[in-house]
């Protein structure tokens, strides 16, 4: 700061000397002229053509392609070399762009019949960009040929992990990859042979960091009948699993979420208890509860740093709009679950099958849980008034349900990628 | 700071680049931080301020914005956004693209932003090659590379030519 303003100050010195030598030679001849209206000498500007690539690409990285959609910086990168140069910079704390996307997602099964490889139908929908959503469709692997469809275990960073049994007579090899349909990347992961005679009747997966990162940990959770639970854990490039069991856990897993190098795991009544990575170990932070028996569906996630548990008490069920999303804060003092009577702060949190997340939100958004009803449709709650809605008025009004019983995920758009370079 | 509201009928003279003179009271200067630190630093105001990346053109426009904003009550938000959004319709590229360097240039913020999100808006949902029309840039990708980068985010091109 301090050379900065040294800086400035040198500058304005330099500047001013060289006012000064202006004046000295020409203090004879002050001609002030006569302003002109802007219209007019809008029309004269009007008729002269500046080429474009004269302006400096830090003004068009620093003040242009901040006010961009991710769709349109994409597109901005193809015009020309020094525009593909340009590295976008960090989304804006508000941006809407932070706002996931909507999946909507399928199996195109038709190749069953015809030994063809299945295919995965994706429909993509940007909330910040009000346009129709897109297709993309890919048919995963060539090998994929089991009569039971892949399973999407966890979706995080614009990926999704999906499970899938290669051979289902063999119940004990399951297969993992990890597809993005933005990039239609694929990541093939180790399989993982599971002990057939003590066979796992849950079995969530997770993972920590974008899949591209070799930082990244994989995790599958297996839960056992005899109060085992097995947690394997692989990394980007890893030959296989790593497994460990241990033994006394509470019973049924609900959710996991990763956060600062721990994988924490809730159970049905509230439990709680995490893994650290670095030491493999695995500990109980609470065991005795008081969300003993909660209505509804329970997520994990992470928020300005705090674990919360969300419990939706869908409101479709009782078939009125009165359901409603409580909040609980994890109290490390207390060992127990706290209600989160305060809002979200800010954020607006997404709640779903395979991750529930917070984000950035502003203006509308902010301190509203957004979640799959179970008829199907998408709805908000507003945790301010404790009121259900329909998405009218919402980023997400736009969004039109495709026919049938398909999946939806919310999905978080992945980093622009700039990985090609050119000469010159 | 303090300084800068003492005296309020004081005028400086700026200079464009090609060489015509503009009086502006000093509190409508001020909105620019450039002059603002320059007259801070001691600048005597009784000297003419070159401004040589500047056209005349331009700094009459630069100077009618600041005019405005300097002069309306902060009360009269409203009227100042209509002004704004008044003030860049219709204006074309090269006058657009003089007004970003001579905003950027005297930091005078929030023309720079009015400018700027006028350019995003003009680059917001069209294909490249259109937005290679409009900014008069040449395309210096090969073929090869073209679709290299297209094929990269493929997702963002769906229906684009």
């Amino acid at each position: 700061m301090a050379t900065s303003l040294k800086a400035r100050k040198k500058e304005c010195i330099a500047k001013r000397n060289a006012i000064t030598l202006y004046s000295q030679k020409k203090n004879d001849k002050f001609v002030v002229s006569q302003q002109r209206t802007p219209p007019e000498l809008q029309r004269e500007l009007n008729s002269e053509i500046r080429p474009w690539p004269d302006l400096p690409t830090e003004i068009l990285a620093s003040e242009v392609v901040s006010r961009l959609s991710s769709f349109d910086r994409i597109r901005f990168r193809a015009v020309c070399k020094n525009w593909g140069r340009l590295l976008p910079p960090p989304l804006h704390e508000d941006n809407v762009d932070k706002l996931p996307w909507l999946l909507e997602y399928h199996w195109n099964d038709d190749g069953l019949l015809l030994d063809e490889p299945m295919m995965l139908v994706c429909k993509l929908f940007d909330p910040s960009h009000h346009k129709q959503p897109y297709s993309v469709d890919q048919v995963i692997g060539q090998d994929i040929r089991s009569s039971i469809v892949p399973k999407i275990r966890a979706s995080n960073h614009g990926w999704l992990l999906f499970s899938w049994l290669k051979n289902p007579a063999v119940e004990s090899v399951t297969s993992y990859f990890l597809f993005s349909p933005f990039t239609k990347q694929i990541i093939a992961l180790p399989d993982l042979e599971h002990d057939i005679r003590s066979c796992c009747p849950v079995h969530i997966a997770a993972f920590s960091s974008d899949p591209c990162s070799p930082d990244c940990v994989f995790f599958v959770v297996c839960e056992k009948y005899c109060c085992t639970i097995t947690i394997s854990t692989c990394r980007p490039r890893d030959m296989s699993w790593t497994t460990q069991a241990f033994e006394g856990h509470p019973y049924r897993i609900q959710g996991l979420v990763f956060a600062g190098g721990f994988l924490y795991c809730v159970f049905v009544n509230g439990a709680l208890a995490a893994f650290s990575v670095a030491d493999r170990e695995w500990s109980l932070l609470s065991t005795n509860s008081n969300l003993r028996s909660l209505p509804g569906s329970c997520h994990l996630f992470v928020c300005n740093g705090q674990l919360l548990l969300a419990n939706l008490n869908n409101p479709i069920l009782r078939g009125d709009d009165n359901g409603q999303c409580r909040l609980f804060r994890f109290s490390r003092s207390r060992r127990d679950w706290v209600p989160e009577t305060s809002c979200l702060g800010n954020q607006a949190l997404f709640l779903g099958r395979t991750s529930s997340f917070c984000v950035s939100a502003s203006g509308e958004t902010t301190n509203k849980v957004y979640y799959h009803a179970i008829d199907g449709t998408l709805r908000f709650y507003s945790v301010e008034d404790g009121t259900n809605h329909a998405l009218e008025g919402s980023p997400y009004a736009g969004w039109v349900a495709a026919k049938g019983w398909n999946e939806r995920i919310w999905i978080q758009p992945p980093q622009l990628r700039t990985n090609l370079e050119f000469e010159g | 700071m303090a300084s800068s509201i003492e005296n309020n009928n004081e005028k400086l003279t700026l200079k464009s680049s090609d060489g015509e003179e503009f009086l502006v009271e000093k509190h409508v200067a001020l909105q620019s931080t450039l002059l603002q630190n320059m007259l801070d630093s001691d600048c005597s105001s009784a000297d003419v301020i070159p401004l040589p990346k500047i056209d005349a053109r331009t700094l009459a426009l630069v100077l009618g914005y600041c005019k405005k904003h300097a002069d309306a009550s902060s009360s009269k938000q409203g009227e100042l956004n209509s002004f704004d959004s008044e003030f860049l319709k219709d204006m074309d590229m090269g006058a657009l693209f003089n007004l970003v360097l001579a905003a950027n240039f005297m930091e005078i913020k929030g023309l720079l932003d009015i400018a700027a999100q006028k350019i995003a808006d003009t680059i917001k949902d069209k294909p490249h090659q259109e937005v290679r029309e409009i900014f008069h840039v040449e395309n210096d990708y090969t073929p090869e590379e073209e679709a290299a980068v297209r094929e990269e985010n493929r997702w963002a091109f769906e229906g684009f030519p």
